[in-house]
């Protein structure tokens, strides 16, 4: 039953943004079409649109749109796939001469994987069904070599989103959400929460600014150590940590932590940043 | 929704008011009689151990067959530990006990035995639930493994290798969130000597600088000394983040003065 199609996408990267090189956009039927799909992505670095449309593929435009470093181009990497040349061939000892930057694409069950190639930063443009889950990783360190903010439009599912750089920005977004950029923010409107899910929102330099539904039952969990932190909702505080603390003790860590209930309480949810304000707003 | 998404949930749906949230979940136990036969089982024998304040009816075959039951199918076939297979496993045991709780009762009551009968059997959902929860610890959608830390962190007077598994969750799992949420659940038990140790060497390797300052605040708070070492290297490694530098040498100088 398990069906497997793999793709191997090559594009160049010309070297700037403006000379930027695609491939057509490639269409992955899935599986089994009646079933929410899983999309799992990991990149080096780029920018990432992802947007839920009524149909039963995934489609994949990807776009090279800056070389590496030179030490990251050296023959041997995963890249080298690409070029007409057979997955995990040696090539070592070789040198590039026209250094691609490979996408592989595979997919089997429902789930579609994605993957960029180390030190390559690529562009992709997806469109997915409405019912998919998604989990997304970028690994480059630092706002300078990570480009690229992620923004998520319309899905239903279980989102996970992790990234060293970049804003995180979901739209009109339904399931459960667990996202983490060191820094770049995070916004976030959802619009449909998934009942008993527990929820993360966190950064370490931006802020966070999340909209929940009006009716929604959580434990919020809210943190800036070097901000402030806003609501329009109606929160009941708790006192203390769930383990209490000490008479005067010194607190550090809640010094800054509000721990509050929402409409008598329910699953754990946490909005937490180190250097921005942390904004929970009350959608509809 | 399908059979097999309800069984996933059994858990939730046996412990809790879940199910009255859940329209799909509605929508599926309509349709489906095998389901709402499991969900009615599993909730009775959740609501019965709930609720029994006396001892009720019991037999010695009921009492094996429950032995038999966490000895054989837990202790081996959960371990090791497989994500939707140990949930499954873990579900179909809890239906198990709850047919064994049904047809225990209608055996007469047998007197003295039926109390530790029922302190054994309290002791096992228990244990059960520790199980559960380790096993959603180990599931692959991050919010499930938060929900299994934080779980793990309201349970009273849970076992070592819960804690344990917590705290691997804490030095290993590869989302910021999940690991915020592990330092969250242990907390409550940070008076523990093996829980101090993790939290120190967790803190050594963390490379996040948002749980690293966490981890930071989680020792003050326990006015943890044996932390000190740790928190003096971070101030001087010149390769960690500034505020983490800063914050690591606050908190070595606040531990030397007692914590205060």
């Amino acid at each position: 039953m398990t069906r497997l199609v793999l793709v191997f996408v090559v594009l160049v990267g010309i070297g700037s943004r403006a000379a930027a090189q695609g491939a057509d956009p490639i269409s992955i039927a899935l599986a089994d079409p009646s079933r929410p799909a899983t999309v799992n992505i990991a990149l080096w670095a780029g920018v990432v649109s992802i947007v839920a449309v009524d149909n039963g593929a995934v489609v994949i435009d990807a776009t090279t749109a800056q070389r590496s470093s030179p030490g990251q181009r050296r023959a041997g990497g995963r890249s080298a796939t690409g070029g007409g040349v057979g997955r995990g061939a040696d090539a070592s000892g070789l040198t590039r001469l026209q250094p691609p930057a490979g996408v592989e694409i595979s997919e089997a069950n429902n789930v579609v994987t994605i993957r960029g190639p180390l030190g390559e930063r690529v562009d992709l443009d997806i469109r997915v069904p409405v019912r998919t889950n998604l989990k997304l990783t970028k690994s480059a360190q630092g706002p300078t070599n990570s480009p690229g903010v992620v923004t998520v439009r319309g899905l239903d599912g279980d989102i996970e989103i992790r990234t060293n750089a970049g804003t995180i920005t979901l739209e009109d977004v339904s399931g459960s959400v667990v996202a983490h950029s060191s820094n770049g923010s995070i916004i976030a409107t959802v619009r449909r929460v998934t009942p008993d899910r527990p929820m993360a929102f966190t950064s370490y330099n931006g802020s966070v600014d999340v909209t929940l539904p009006r009716s929604v039952k959580a434990n919020f969990f809210l943190q800036s150590s070097r901000g402030d932190v806003f609501t329009d909702f109606d929160v009941q505080k708790q006192r203390g940590g769930s383990g209490g603390t000490g008479e005067g003790a010194t607190r550090r860590s809640d010094d800054r932590a509000i721990r509050a209930t929402v409409n008598g309480g329910g699953p754990d949810i946490e909005l937490r940043t180190y250097a921005a304000n942390v904004y929970l707003r009350r959608g509809n | 929704m399908r059979c097999e998404d309800a069984t996933d949930r059994l858990f939730d749906l046996a412990s809790d008011d879940f199910l009255s949230k859940d329209p799909q979940v509605l929508a599926h136990l309509e349709a489906c009689s095998e389901c709402r036969r499991t969900v009615a089982h599993a909730t009775r024998a959740w609501s019965l151990l709930g609720a029994a304040q006396e001892p009720v009816a019991d037999s010695t075959a009921m009492r094996e067959r429950f032995d038999a039951l966490l000895e054989n199918q837990v202790r081996k076939s959960l371990a090791p530990w497989n994500g939707r297979r140990a949930l499954a496993a873990a579900a179909a045991l809890i239906v198990t006990l709850a047919a064994g709780v049904l047809i225990g009762r209608q055996f007469p009551a047998v007197g003295k035995q039926d109390a530790s009968y029922m302190t054994a059997m309290r002791q096992g959902m228990s244990e059960m639930r520790e199980l559960l929860t380790q096993a959603l610890i180990q599931q692959d959608v991050a919010s499930e493994r938060i929900k299994g830390v934080s779980a793990a962190g309201r349970i009273d007077d849970p076992r070592a290798e819960l804690l344990t598994a917590v705290l691997d969750t804490l030095m290993h799992d590869a989302d910021v969130n999940v690991r915020l949420a592990s330092l969250r659940a242990l907390e409550r038990f940070r008076e523990r000597p093996a829980v101090r140790q993790g939290i120190v060497r967790a803190l050594g390797r963390e490379e996040s600088p948002l749980v690293t300052i966490a981890l930071i605040d989680f020792v003050v708070d326990a006015k943890d000394d044996l932390a000190i070492e740790t928190l003096r290297q971070l101030a001087g490694d010149t390769a960690r983040d500034a505020a983490v530098r800063e914050t690591a040498a606050a908190a070595a100088a606040q531990l030397l003065q007692g914590g205060v």
